[in-house]
């Protein structure tokens, strides 16, 4: 297993937030499950999601993420060093998000600015990558990390709609003294590609008008192939098969057991899923951080989105927390990360009204 | 067999003796949701090295079914 090692790196804050759309996931599974909306909340346990409303773009939630962190720690747009946007839904194909906060927050010209493009394994890729940044240029780095995944959402997908959802969170890393030492892995396995995936919209196959037909699924029910498509099985095998047994060996090679982490945070797949993957590592339920039964899963920002949403009670307040951090899922890709939390960072979770505000 | 009853108990959440060979899991054992019946299948997968298809899983009653998949090939 290869292992990444990088020190020297701190966490001054993560904010995090839900889009304007708050939606009680029973109400909205009647509709495509009729009297078994209860079983499917009862299975996933995502009781709450929230979606965008027409309009908002990734952009929009991680730079109001972003605006809140700078001010809150009082870091003026000069400080920033570099700024990189983990996102599969950018607010345009073409350009990439990182130039529009750039422009939007002011930073300065002369900063390596760019989108990293996966899913559900997102965070860790960009944690890791903003690091090296931040060791490179000894300045702090902006890493945002968000999507609007309802843009590409069937409403009548038995797969998706039970779980997905929107978010924006903005990490604010900067230079150390600590000689604390992160450690990362990643695993890719692409011949599992089709099994999460947007048919059409890419260079492979740009968007036709029957693209936007609704076609059945074998489920009962129905999507248009620029919507997402999930292969709910696969995707639960990669979890609790090959997921699991790598993060073992993960935490095998890394010389630690769960007893010695403070925390394990994984991507919010659904609650099910979580849960029997911190058994399987060996955590206590009480130290596996949620967020995923009240927000949704919004891909791969659940993993600084759950830090903001549940540290207030989880951190141990009196010395840095040791973390696992993980995300996995479309690639089939996964990343995973042992660092650390300063329990005096920031930490903020809210909910974006941006646009509302502005249309009222 | 002893330990597919152990395995499957442990799925389910509940004692090895509330589990059987004759057990209809679907109706007899709590909770049972397609996420549960995807954790059957890859414990299947993962302990005996059988891939069902979701078609032979869902003609499968009892936990005997399940085990046969396992044994049998």
């Amino acid at each position: 297993m290869q292992i990444l090692n990088i020190s020297g790196v701190h966490i001054d804050g993560i904010s995090a937030c839900v889009p304007e759309n708050r939606i009680d996931n029973e109400a909205s599974l009647r509709e495509i499950y009729g009297n078994d909306a209860s079983l499917i909340i009862g299975s996933t346990g995502i009781k709450t999601r929230y979606t965008a409303a027409p309009g908002t773009s990734s952009s929009d939630l991680c730079i109001a993420c972003a605006e809140d962190i700078l001010n809150a720690s009082g870091t003026s747009a000069d400080e920033i060093g570099a700024v990189i946007f983990v996102t599969f839904t950018p607010d345009r194909l073409m350009p990439f998000n990182a130039a529009i906060v750039q422009d939007k927050l002011g930073l300065g010209k002369e900063i390596p600015a760019f989108d990293i493009s996966l899913a559900c394994s997102g965070y860790t890729y960009g944690l890791y990558i903003a690091s090296t940044f931040v060791k490179a240029t000894g300045k702090k780095v902006l890493l945002l990390d968000g999507d609007i995944q309802s843009a590409y959402m069937s409403g009548y997908d038995r797969s998706t709609v039970p779980v997905m959802a929107d978010a924006g969170t903005a990490t604010l890393l900067s230079p150390c003294k600590s000689d604390a030492e992160w450690k990362f892995t990643f695993y890719t396995d692409g011949s599992g590609r089709d099994s999460l995936m947007i048919p059409a919209g890419g260079s492979a196959a740009p968007i036709k008008p029957e693209d936007l037909e609704y076609i059945p699924s074998d489920d009962g029910g129905k999507r248009r192939n620029a919507d997402i498509f999930m292969d709910g099985f696969a995707i639960f095998r990669f979890i609790a098969s090959d997921i699991s047994k790598w993060l073992l060996n993960f935490m095998k090679d890394a010389g630690v057991t769960a007893g010695m982490i403070d925390s394990f945070v994984p991507h919010q797949a659904n609650m099910y899923m979580i849960k029997k993957l911190s058994k399987k590592l060996g955590f206590d339920w009480d130290k596996t951080w949620r967020s995923g039964d009240e927000v949704g899963n919004s891909a791969s920002a659940t993993v600084p989105l759950t830090i903001a949403f549940d540290c207030r009670d989880r951190l141990i307040s009196d010395r840095e927390n040791k973390v696992l951090i993980s995300g996995f899922g479309g690639g089939l890709s996964a990343g995973a990360g042992i660092i650390t939390l300063d329990p005096g960072a920031y930490y903020h979770f809210f909910q974006y009204f941006g646009k509302m505000l502005k249309r009222a | 067999m002893e330990r597919f009853i152990d395995l499957v108990a442990e799925i389910f959440e509940v004692e090895p003796e509330e589990v059987a060979m004759d057990t209809v899991f679907r109706e007899e054992l709590p909770d049972f949701s397609s996420l549960v019946g995807f954790s059957l299948i890859v414990m299947m997968e993962d302990e005996y090295g059988v891939k069902v298809p979701v078609g032979e899983f869902l003609e499968c009653k009892t936990v005997g079914d399940l085990y046969r998949k396992c044994v049998k090939e």
